[in-house]
């Protein structure tokens, strides 16, 4: 029996590398919206205080609003688009990396990390909830567990391959338009999808 | 360039990853906008659908549906509350947004009367205690300003609460606002062009008015109709001077036309405090203040609310 499962657990695994990147790709759509729900916010608080003949007075909420979901698109794509221009096989080793080191090679796990880890607590809010109606208690650690679990192996094999795959592309920069809309984002995330800083 | 000879990825844990996958993409579906267009469409599909578009909808903070006039018009007068229950003008606009049962307007009001907060006593009725306590603790834990409030802490609910809590707690503080309002101006004055199409009085053709013309002098000291923040001042030809104040739960008033705004932004003003002087600058016929309310960014009839 046990030689069974680890024959399927293989099998498996030896698929990953066709499924593995939307599991890395869903965390950090999640993280994502975490910041952008905040964005919205800011955004709107912001264009509310701009000397603008707006048409209607109503009209920085929906534009803080749509402008925020754009970036939620926007952030969402460059992240899952650096996600999938990573090599499946990469370096594993520092001077290997120090190689062909790169601004996208520098920034882009430098910003998925924070994305994916308000993803983890995403997916720790969303077990405590659907588990809390059964379980009496515990469902929290449940969440927390569960989150561990999917920032082991999602979040953690997420960023590796992002920091550890990337080659150095044609156009130098070519992170960083993208990076100028993600760093605010991944900041927001860090400091609105953690659930550390209550207790600091 | 120097590679490891170690294969990559690994050949094990396939048992726990793909659930964790499928984890995962259920996640997305319920916490994250392609959750809200699910909800929308399952929503539809009732025949019970919101009019918000579904992604601006799932990202307004404190997204409140704009109650019906006429619904608040058609409500029979409340027996007076009982001593430690749900207050006026709370439980005519719970009446109105609930249709509660006798059974649940006892409930609503032995929560409120254990701890006498009307917008925890409606979340309670909405979501459950133990969802509520949840969404705290988290926006606790997020280090956010002031956790207990509904507006603060709903980002923190899932989808489905999140809904019903704007629906409860949104509407019934929303309208509860409203018909506390009091009227912008303490002189005798009268209604010189009221909500709704009307013939435009300088472009000469049919225009919606969202809100009410109120011919007062140039001077004429303008209240605020709730306890508010001054969330803009501004001017512009169409409006002139103008003021919007913000009194929480997606309620604004707008006062356009005047001759000076006194209060800057982010000032916060008590009910009925006077903060303008009306006008007549912008697209104006004649001194008189233009007075909007809005409910969840749409203009309703303030003269519905004129108590």
């Amino acid at each position: 029996m046990l030689r069974w499962l680890v024959g399927l657990d293989a099998l498996v695994a030896w698929t990953r590398p066709a499924w593995g990147w939307a599991g890395q790709a869903a965390l950090v759509l999640l993280g994502t919206h975490l910041a952008a729900d905040r964005l919205d916010e800011i955004l709107v608080e912001r264009l509310s205080g701009l000397p603008i003949a707006w048409p209607d007075p109503d009209s920085p909420l929906a534009v803080g609003t749509w402008a925020a979901i754009g970036c939620e698109v926007l952030v969402a794509g460059w992240a899952v688009g650096w996600l999938l221009a990573a090599r499946a096989e990469p370096v594993v080793d520092l001077k290997g990396w120090w190689n062909r080191i790169s601004v996208p090679a520098v920034l882009v796990p430098l910003l998925w990390a924070p994305l994916a880890l308000a993803g983890c607590w995403s997916v720790a809010m969303a077990i405590e909830d659907a588990t809390s109606g059964f379980l009496l208690s515990g469902a929290r650690e449940l969440g927390y567990a569960v989150a561990g679990l999917v920032a082991w192996r999602y979040g953690l094999s997420g960023v590796g391959r992002v920091l550890r795959g990337i080659d150095r592309p044609a156009r130098p920069l070519a992170a960083l338009p993208g990076a100028l809309i993600a760093a605010p984002m991944a900041g927001l995330a860090l400091r609105h999808g953690l659930p550390i800083w209550g207790w600091l | 360039m120097k590679r490891s000879a170690r294969k990559a990825p690994t050949r094990r844990l396939g048992l726990l990853d793909l659930p964790l996958l499928a984890l995962l993409g259920w996640v997305v579906v319920a916490r994250s906008p392609l959750g809200a267009l699910g909800w929308f469409l399952v929503d539809r599909a009732r025949g019970s659908g919101s009019e918000l578009p579904t992604l601006t909808a799932y990202f307004a903070t404190g997204a409140v549906p704009t109650p019906d006039p006429e619904a608040l018009l058609a409500v029979a007068p409340a027996a007076p509350p009982p001593p430690e229950g749900l207050p006026e003008p709370w439980r005519s606009a719970a009446r109105v947004v609930l249709s509660p049962t006798d059974e649940q307007l006892a409930a609503l009001d032995a929560t409120y009367g254990s701890e006498p907060n009307p917008e925890l006593a409606l979340e309670v009725a909405a979501v459950g205690r133990a969802q509520r306590d949840r969404a705290v603790s988290r926006a606790q834990a997020a280090g956010d300003a002031d956790p207990e409030r509904y507006a603060v802490h709903r980002r923190y609910l899932p989808v489905g609460a999140q809904r019903e809590g704007d629906r409860v707690v949104g509407g019934t503080a929303a309208l509860a606002t409203a018909l506390d309002l009091t009227w912008p101006l303490e002189v005798p004055h009268r209604v010189a062009s009221g909500f709704g199409e009307r013939d435009h009085p300088v472009l000469h053709q049919k225009k919606f008015h969202n809100g009410v013309d109120l011919p007062v002098p140039v001077g004429t000291p303008v209240h605020a109709a709730q306890a508010a923040r001054v969330a803009i001042v501004g001017e512009d030809g169409l409006n002139g001077r103008f003021a919007v104040l913000d009194h929480g739960y997606g309620i604004r008033t707008s006062y356009c036309h005047l001759d000076a705004v006194d209060a800057p932004r982010d000032a916060q003003l008590d009910r009925g405090q006077a903060f303008a002087r009306s006008g007549n600058t912008g697209r104006s016929t004649g001194p008189h203040l233009h007075f909007t309310l809005k409910i969840g960014g749409r203009a309703v009839d303030p003269l519905v609310f004129r108590r």
